[in-house]
């Protein structure tokens, strides 16, 4: 009789809780990026587009396993800043709109993976509101939820 | 016949993308390292190895698949600092050079690249091995490290 595991054909890979800085990135699509100190932001800086332009794009390569989670983008809200579409694999699953009385905060977005393997993370900008289309971010938390 | 043999599944392992609060190390291979305030770093500070000493180092264990890596670093740039050499299990995958004008929060183009050809968990060691010929001593500032996947 055989002895050991059973059943067994793929194992599961992937994390459940991933920090990424936001200037680790895989490839910059669109855009200048820029890490500037500011004392008066959440840990002393923020990360964000200086080219300032629709479409400026940051990419990242992520390990992820089929099931659903939830990404948390810490950044800023102002009055001066603009919007982001997040994608997976070209698709976009949220929209993220920083215009606002001044806050300090994460905004949440769940989305579904489908197939394990290595995905790409994309945050583009769109058009705000009054035409802004800066984003600050300070770092990315993606959490798996199910 | 059932059970755990070679070649009935790949077992996959490591992590992705890896993020590491350079104070969170696994063992200080050499030098004195301490966490120094400062209003114009990330986080408000940095590590440094206050021995500024030739061959300090510092190591972290991560985990890691085979694939293609690239690794971002925030650091301090001087006039003073040395360059940094970023080894995995004592095998060299790039260097940075600290050395330059002043700057608390200064983000290095990327070392990419890095090809991991054995699965399991290995030891990232960050060492001042070397330094600019301009360069007058031996300290590091270390804000963020990041190692992650790209293939």
């Amino acid at each position: 009789m055989a002895q050991g595991l059973t059943n067994l054909t793929q194992t599961d890979i992937g994390e459940g809780t991933i920090l990424i800085f936001p200037w680790a990135y895989s490839s910059i699509t669109q855009g200048t990026w820029a890490l500037s100190v500011t004392t008066t932001y959440i840990h002393n800086y923020i990360y964000y587009n200086s080219s300032n332009a629709i479409g400026d794009q940051i990419d990242y390569k992520l390990i992820l396993s089929a099931g659903d989670y939830t990404i948390a983008l810490y950044g800023y809200q102002a009055a001066t800043l603009g919007a982001v579409n997040l994608s997976l694999d070209s698709v976009i699953f949220g929209t993220i709109d920083f215009y606002g009385a001044e806050a300090h905060g994460a905004w949440n977005v769940g989305f579904n993976v489908l197939t394990t393997g290595i995905h790409t993370l994309s945050v583009t900008t769109k058009l705000g509101h009054g035409g802004n289309n800066n984003v600050f971010a300070y770092f990315f938390l993606i959490r798996r939820i199910k | 016949m059932q059970g755990y043999s070679a070649g009935l599944f790949t077992p996959k392992v490591g992590e992705g993308h890896i993020s590491i609060w350079p104070w969170h190390y696994s063992a200080v291979i050499q030098g004195t390292w301490a966490f120094t305030l400062q209003a114009s770093a990330l986080w408000y500070g940095y590590l440094d190895n206050t021995s500024s000493t030739q061959n300090d180092q510092l190591d972290y264990k991560v985990y890691l698949d085979i694939g293609t890596y690239s690794l971002a670093f925030v650091g301090i740039r001087n006039t003073n600092r040395a360059i940094l050499t970023f080894l995995i299990d004592t095998v060299s995958i790039g260097t940075i050079d600290l050395y330059g004008a002043l700057s608390y929060a200064y983000l290095y183009p990327q070392i990419t690249n890095i090809a991991i050809t054995t699965r399991g968990i290995k030891t990232l060691s960050v060492k001042a091995a070397t330094r600019n010929a301009s360069a007058t001593a031996w300290y590091t500032g270390l804000e963020a490290i990041s190692l992650y996947r790209t293939a």
